[in-house]
């Protein structure tokens, strides 16, 4: 095995030639059979009834010399040697004493010619010095073999029938080889041809050049492989794509607080701030960066954790309402500096099955966001409903709205409407992402309508708490 | 268990019995006092026995070997069996069924008792000798002839053997007192049969024939100056010779199916009949003579003066020879 490694397209070819050169030999032996079955049998048979029919003429008695004359005129125009001999010796009577002499037929032979069989055989007869097919017919007088006629073709003259059959055969075999290795390589190169090139196109994804495309030309197996292997190239890209506007994302946002930090601490190592008002100032803005860095850092931990494979959640029945009630509390001061109005519409039956800490996150989430993205005298509604087995929170606030086509993007890593990181309505754009991955481990999904200038409704659903499968 | 052994034991001395049953095998018995014909069938390598009075087939040997001749010995009661392929030559006691055998080699082709009936001389034709034996299985000389020994006359003046050289074209005599070749004769090609008659000092000489060319004559030589006195028809191929007194030969020829009877002193015909599909066996009884048939598996019973066929025996499968012991009850 470890010598030789075919490579695909040497491996079909072997196989095809196999393939051809088994049918090759597989229908030259069935030419040969049937040459044997039907030729040389129709052959025997023929010479079988000649000699069956002179042997009829035979009536009893000593051989007469007319029936010998008449076998002579037979002969001339019969297409095979046909003679008689009513000779004992030719006809082995001396074959029980040992004679030293080749009687025309074998002791066998004459048994069964004694029991009124007629003997056909195939082969080197001594007699004639050559291969011959020989049918010999008995005359027999009762249990007196008197004659025999005997009747051969030189097998030669058989087998020159067959030879130019034979040579049209090899020809066309030949020919045949010749068109199948042709068609074959063709066939093996139109499905190799396109695996080579995804190969080609693979090896180049690895390198991370996603332009080469496979051309898919069928729509075989193959073809779709070629276009499975495109989708692949297209998907990868899209990752490579959302790894750097990751990393940029990331880097930019560490990078603006810190140079904030940078900056300001200089100043006043420096010594450029005397004045006591003015430190506290800068060491206020320091703190604020230091503080956005941290909930960045905190952000970018809590998504990765989350993503995840297996986040421990830490389940129990909860009743919402009283989770949104007890949350909406904390935000009282920031409502009131807005001048934002609260409206709460809960369904206090709801009870869901969840981690408590989590969901307040996902409420805070959207409500931060609610608030960040309103002007001030807005209203701020929150309802929550229940049918059939789920639970419905929306959220709905008055504020500036989401064109509709950034709302297919939302909830992507670092995605946000307003893409020039101002610092007033600075979030990091991870807030979304968070809601979406906490909703979907709790088995939930999430839904935001927007209209442009309007407001925003976010709504969260979720499977409430089901006694009968949590127990 | 215990029956399960015994019951292994019994098949094995059941295994030893038929295992040693070869050697101590016994053939039928075949009464004294029946004359019967012995014919030797040598396709199916079996003796049987006939009741020349009634027809009856009164036993018939299989034997295990194959076997192209037999030889009735001057007891009147054994039979001796041989072949060419064969390394042994068997007898078998009719009237005990009992057997014995010499160990002689391959080869033996032909046997024929002394004149006295003291001696078994063997033709032997992978040797090309002719060997000498006592009754007792002592062997007392042996002689050198020509190629393929076959056809063996001894003279009644005890002081030659003839010996034909089957697939020659010769046969030598050999005197019985120094056991030597004395003189050698030309004949037709493939010699087989014939007659001593003495007579005249004649010997009358059959065979097969050359080559192709089937034998069609009697050749007479006369044996006072070895030379070839005349030839007579004995269509086609005479190979079995017979005389049952001085006057009248008989003789088989079997390319054609007939039995001939000739006048001795003159040779002229005086009888023939056709008869069977390849006759090849001729022995006389005390009034008849018979015919075995090699390819029709008959004997016939031929009457000496009328040449009628007087009765047909069904029996056997290529009978070769056939000798007739007449029994002491007749
Ligand atoms: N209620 C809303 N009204 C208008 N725009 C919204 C609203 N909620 C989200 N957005 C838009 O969606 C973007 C993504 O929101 P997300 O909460 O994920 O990030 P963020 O608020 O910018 O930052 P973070 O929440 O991480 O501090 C926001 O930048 C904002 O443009
Ligand atoms: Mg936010």
């Amino acid at each position: 095995m470890k010598g030789i490694t075919l490579n695909l397209s040497k491996k079909i070819i072997l196989l095809v030639s196999f393939g051809i050169i088994f049918t090759l030999v597989v229908s030259y032996a069935l030419t040969q059979y049937l040459y044997e079955n039907f030729y040389v049998h129709n052959v025997e048979e023929s010479l079988n009834q000649q000699g069956k029919n002179i042997a009829k003429e035979y009536k009893g008695g000593p051989i007469t010399p007319e029936f010998i004359n008449k076998v002579e005129d037979y002969d001339r125009i019969a297409e095979g040697d046909i003679f008689v001999t009513e000779n004992p010796r030719e006809l082995g009577a001396c074959l029980p004493f040992d004679v030293d002499y080749q009687a025309l037929i074998t002791d066998e032979e004459r048994n069964r010619l004694l029991i009124g069989e007629s003997v056909t055989k195939q082969g080197y007869e001594p007699r004639f010095d050559r291969q011959v097919m020989a049918v010999i017919v008995p005359l027999l007088d009762q249990k007196q073999l008197n004659g025999v006629v005997y009747l051969y073709l030189p097998l030669s003259s058989i087998t020159e029938a067959f030879n130019e059959v034979r040579y049209i055969l090899l020809f066309m075999g030949l020919l045949f080889i010749n068109i199948a290795l042709i068609i074959g390589k063709r066939l093996v190169n139109r499905i190799t041809g396109p695996l080579r090139r995804m190969e080609h196109v693979a090896r180049q994804l690895a390198l991370g050049n996603f332009n080469e495309k496979v051309e898919v030309t069928s729509r075989d197996e193959i073809g779709n492989l070629g276009a499975a292997l495109n989708h692949m190239s297209t998907a990868l890209e899209e990752v490579d794509q959302r790894r750097r506007d990751f990393l940029a994302n990331v880097s930019h946002d560490l990078r603006t607080p810190l140079s904030y930090i940078k900056g300001y601490s200089e100043a006043m190592i420096e010594g450029v701030v005397t004045e006591e008002e003015q430190k506290k100032k800068y060491l206020r803005l320091i703190h604020r960066e230091a503080g956005r860095l941290q909930r960045l850092v905190h952000d970018l931990l809590d998504l990765a954790q989350l993503e995840g494979d297996s986040y421990p959640l830490n389940l129990m029945p909860l009743s919402l309402a009283q989770l949104i009630e007890d949350t909406m509390g904390k935000y009282e001061p920031f409502l009131q500096e807005k001048k934002i109005g609260l409206i709460l519409d809960l369904d206090f039956d709801v009870i869901v099955f969840a981690d408590e800490d989590r969901l307040e996150q996902v409420i805070t989430n959207i409500v931060d966001n609610a608030i960040r993205y309103s002007p001030e005298n807005g209203e701020l509604k929150m309802v929550l409903t229940q049918r059939n087995n789920t639970c419905t929170l929306t959220i709905s606030d008055t504020g500036e709205g989401i064109p509709p086509e950034e709302l297919q993007r939302l909830g992507e890593r670092f995605y946000r409407v307003d893409k020039s990181r101002t610092r007033k309505k600075g979030g990091s754009g991870l807030g979304l992402s968070i809601v979406k991955q906490i909703v979907f481990l709790h088995k939930g999904t999430i839904h935001i309508d927007s209209v442009l200038g309007k407001g925003t409704d976010v709504s969260v659903t979720l499977p409430l708490y089901d006694v009968n499968v949590a127990d | 268990m215990f029956r399960r052994r015994s019951l292994l034991l019994i098949t094995f001395i059941a295994i030893i019995f038929f295992l040693s049953g070869c050697q101590f095998k016994t053939f039928q018995q075949v009464p004294d006092q029946d004359s019967v014909i012995a014919v030797a069938n040598v396709r199916e390598s079996s003796v049987s026995f006939i009741n020349i009075e009634t027809g009856e087939q009164l036993a018939k040997w299989k034997l295990e070997v194959s076997f192209t001749r037999v030889l009735l010995m001057p007891d009147n009661k054994t039979l001796m069996i041989y072949g060419r392929q064969n390394p042994d030559v068997t007898f078998i006691n009719m009237s005990t069924g009992k057997l014995k055998q010499w160990k002689l080699g391959e080869g033996i082709s032909n046997a024929v008792l002394s004149a006295d009936q003291k001696m078994i001389y063997f033709a032997e034709r992978n040797m090309n000798k002719v060997l000498f034996y006592d009754l007792e299985g002592e062997k007392k000389g042996e002689v050198e002839v020509g190629e393929s020994p076959y056809t063996m006359i001894p003279t009644p003046d005890y002081q030659s053997l003839i010996v034909y050289h089957l697939n020659g074209a010769s046969l030598s005599i050999i005197d019985l007192k120094t056991l030597k070749v004395k003189t050698t004769l030309t004949t037709n090609d493939n010699p087989m049969g014939g007659l001593y008659i003495a007579q005249t000092n004649e010997l009358w000489v059959g065979g097969h024939g050359a080559g192709a060319e089937p034998e069609q004559n009697i050749s007479v030589f006369s044996l006072s100056n070895g030379q070839k006195k005349r030839e007579f028809p004995a269509q086609v191929m005479p190979v079995d010779f017979l005389t049952m007194d001085d006057k009248n030969a008989f003789v088989l020829s079997h390319g054609n199916n007939t039995l001939y009877r000739f006048d001795i002193p003159t040779g002229n015909e005086t009888g023939r009949l056709h008869l069977g599909a390849n006759p090849l066996g001729l022995a006389a009884g005390k009034k008849m003579l018979y015919v075995s048939s090699y390819d029709s598996n008959q004997v016939f019973e031929v009457d000496p003066v009328t040449l009628k066929v007087t009765n047909t025996f069904n029996v056997g499968s290529g009978r070769l020879q056939i000798v007739v012991r007449e029994g002491v009850g007749t």
